[in-house]
């Protein structure tokens, strides 16, 4: 995986990498795409494709409300409120 | 500028919100306005551990759109997610379906801005949750988050890049907004964000195969602001290329006070979603049979009811369009039209229909169906006036009087004395009395002046309290006058 693709990757997933950090994921990129390659090998013609391995077919749920969680509970967690929202960095000019 | 050089391609995309009672992967209710972070739970909010499960009915209507839109439904569909960062999605993912969307290709029929009728397909139209929303204070240095609508039931509906003028774009919008809600599928409310629009726009030289480049459009809060901003965005394009320049693919903004686009990011900023399918939900199967009960289960659609209203009721055009705009006047409409007596007037009950009784509704701030007033009702009081027992002018206080009690329209109209005088023998006395009253009008009348008539008439009228028949009067008049204008 070239250096370029790395950077884009770290930029989509919002993290700032050193150097050193950036050789230590590359190569561990590089062995994990090694893997799926061995797999993207494999003949597969004629066989359906499976995206779970659990209930192959889902059950939905009807259509009625149940008690949620307050606000104060859900915005226990959050590290700055304001007027019953959740704070944030701003994040439009 | 050359108009006919160039030829615009657009394409909408338009997300509505499916009129369920709760979200699409959790219990926490769907409505509009409540307080900030008062509909949410583990599960629209993100929390570690929490899973999904898939709202049956949101399914459903989804389903309900696709077939409204000739779409086919797909056996199996299945969820993936979309990955990108912004407050407002706290999973860090929305779950949407890339590979196999409960729809998929469909098209709307409507008739455009020259009188033509245009078909134009649709790609796709894929189930998804709602984001929160964002807002940010004046002069703040902070975001606020409210995560009421996050996890609200989206449908995705992705036109191709059929439409050819910003007009086309309103009129393609128009008809799904009516189909959608025929459908109840969603209240398609633009104000309340239940209905949103982003448009892409490219232009080519006039009869190219090959498309342009093309930018997108946000910010478009009302079909009027599509239209205007479809049209901003190609005089621009227009103007870069005949400057020699080229049209860059981008994200822009529509600025409704300036009137015109401004770029919100460029391509080299477009994100990359690295979309997956999601391991938390399962496919889900839509059977054969419970399709088909679905599209049993639908209303006749606007364009085939408005096709029966013209064609076989005899209605004109432009009455059809006002009954048909809404299912709920529509409806209304065909239970007058199943209380109608044999060779009734189909056409009297419509214009009744249009002329009064929706008013009334609109006055009420109400839908039509929730009116005292009666299908039934309103079909007496327009025999009434058809067999010449009381004028049109009484016909509407009747309306209103039904619609505020319980009594039968024969009732209100004995009560208000609004029952015409139709006899020749009554009425004649009373034309003779404004005959001789009148001598001057007369003269008028007599020396060619045909307005004269119309005031002989008011007098008529007048003399009897309003309650005379005023054809009747007329003719009487005529008769002891010597003719037309004499």
């Amino acid at each position: 995986m070239d250096p370029g693709s790395i950077d884009a990757i770290a930029r989509l997933a919002r993290l700032d990498l050193d150097d050193d950090a950036k050789q230590r994921v590359q190569a561990e990129l590089d062995a994990i795409l090694e893997t799926f390659r061995t797999l993207a090998d494999v003949d597969v013609e004629g066989v359906p494709p499976l995206f779970h391995v659990g209930d192959p077919v889902g059950r939905p749920r009807e259509d009625e409300p149940f008690d949620g969680a307050s606000r104060d509970e859900i915005l226990r967690n959050a590290p700055a409120t304001r007027d019953g929202c959740y704070e944030v960095p701003r994040v439009l000019e | 500028m050359s108009g006919a050089a160039y030829e615009s391609v657009i394409g909408l995309e338009v997300h509505v919100q499916l009129a369920t009672r709760t979200k699409l992967f959790c219990g926490c209710l769907n409505v509009y306005g409540a307080d900030a972070n008062t509909n949410v739970c583990s599960v629209c909010t993100g929390q570690p551990g929490a899973l999904p499960v898939l709202n049956g009915f949101a399914l459903e209507l989804a389903v309900r759109a696709g077939l409204a839109l000739g779409c086919a439904i797909a056996s199996r569909t299945k969820f993936d997610r979309k990955n990108y960062f912004y407050p407002d999605l706290p999973k860090g993912y929305q779950i949407s379906q890339l590979e196999r969307p409960v729809n998929g290709e469909g098209s709307l029929r409507f008739v455009n801005e020259a009188g033509e009728e245009r078909v134009v397909r649709i790609a796709r139209a894929h189930l998804e949750e709602d984001a929160g929303k964002t807002m940010h204070p004046d002069g703040d240095r902070s975001s606020l988050v409210d995560l009421n609508r996050a996890g609200i039931p989206l449908l995705e509906i992705v036109s191709a890049p059929d439409l050819r003028t910003p007009q086309e774009a309103y009129r393609y919008l128009t008809e799904l907004k009516r189909r959608l809600r025929y459908a109840r599928v969603s209240e398609c409310d633009m104000e309340k964000g239940s209905l949103r629009c982003d448009a892409n726009v490219s232009i080519r030289p006039a009869g190219a195969t090959e498309l342009g480049t093309r930018t997108e459009i946000k910010n478009l809060n009302s079909f009027r602001n599509v239209e205007r901003a479809l049209a901003h965005e190609i005089e621009r394009q227009t103007a870069v290329v005949e400057e020699g320049g080229s049209v860059v693919q981008e994200t822009r903004t529509w600025r409704e006070d300036e009137e015109r686009t401004e770029t919100l990011r460029s391509k080299e900023e477009a994100e990359d979603y690295r979309y997956f399918p999601d391991p938390d939900l399962p496919e889900f199967e839509l059977e054969e049979e419970r399709v088909d009960a679905i599209r049993a289960a639908l209303p006749e659609m606007p364009d085939v009811k408005r096709a029966r209203y013209v064609g076989s009721l005899g209605i004109p055009e432009a009455t059809a369009d006002v009954l048909t705009a809404d299912r709920d006047a529509a409806e209304w409409f065909d239970a007058c039209v199943a209380a109608l007596p044999d060779g009734g007037d189909a056409k009297g009950v419509a214009n009744a229909v249009t002329g009064v009784v929706l008013a009334l509704a609109n006055d009420q701030g109400v839908s039509i169906a929730d009116l005292r007033l009666t299908p039934e009702r309103l079909v007496e009081v327009v025999g009434l006036v058809d067999d010449g027992t009381i004028s049109r002018q009484a016909a509407r206080k009747v309306i209103a009087e039904l619609d505020a009690g319980d009594e039968a329209p024969a009732e209100v109209v004995e009560r208000l004395g609004l029952a015409q005088v139709s006899d020749e023998d009554a009425l004649g006395a009373t034309v003779d009395e404004v005959i001789a009253a009148q001598e001057k009008v007369v003269e008028d009348y007599r020396g060619g002046n045909e307005n004269a008539l119309n005031a002989l008439v008011g007098g008529v009228m007048k003399a009897t309290k309003g309650k005379a028949n005023p054809q009747l009067a007329r003719e009487l008049l005529i008769r002891r006058l010597g003719g037309a204008g004499g």
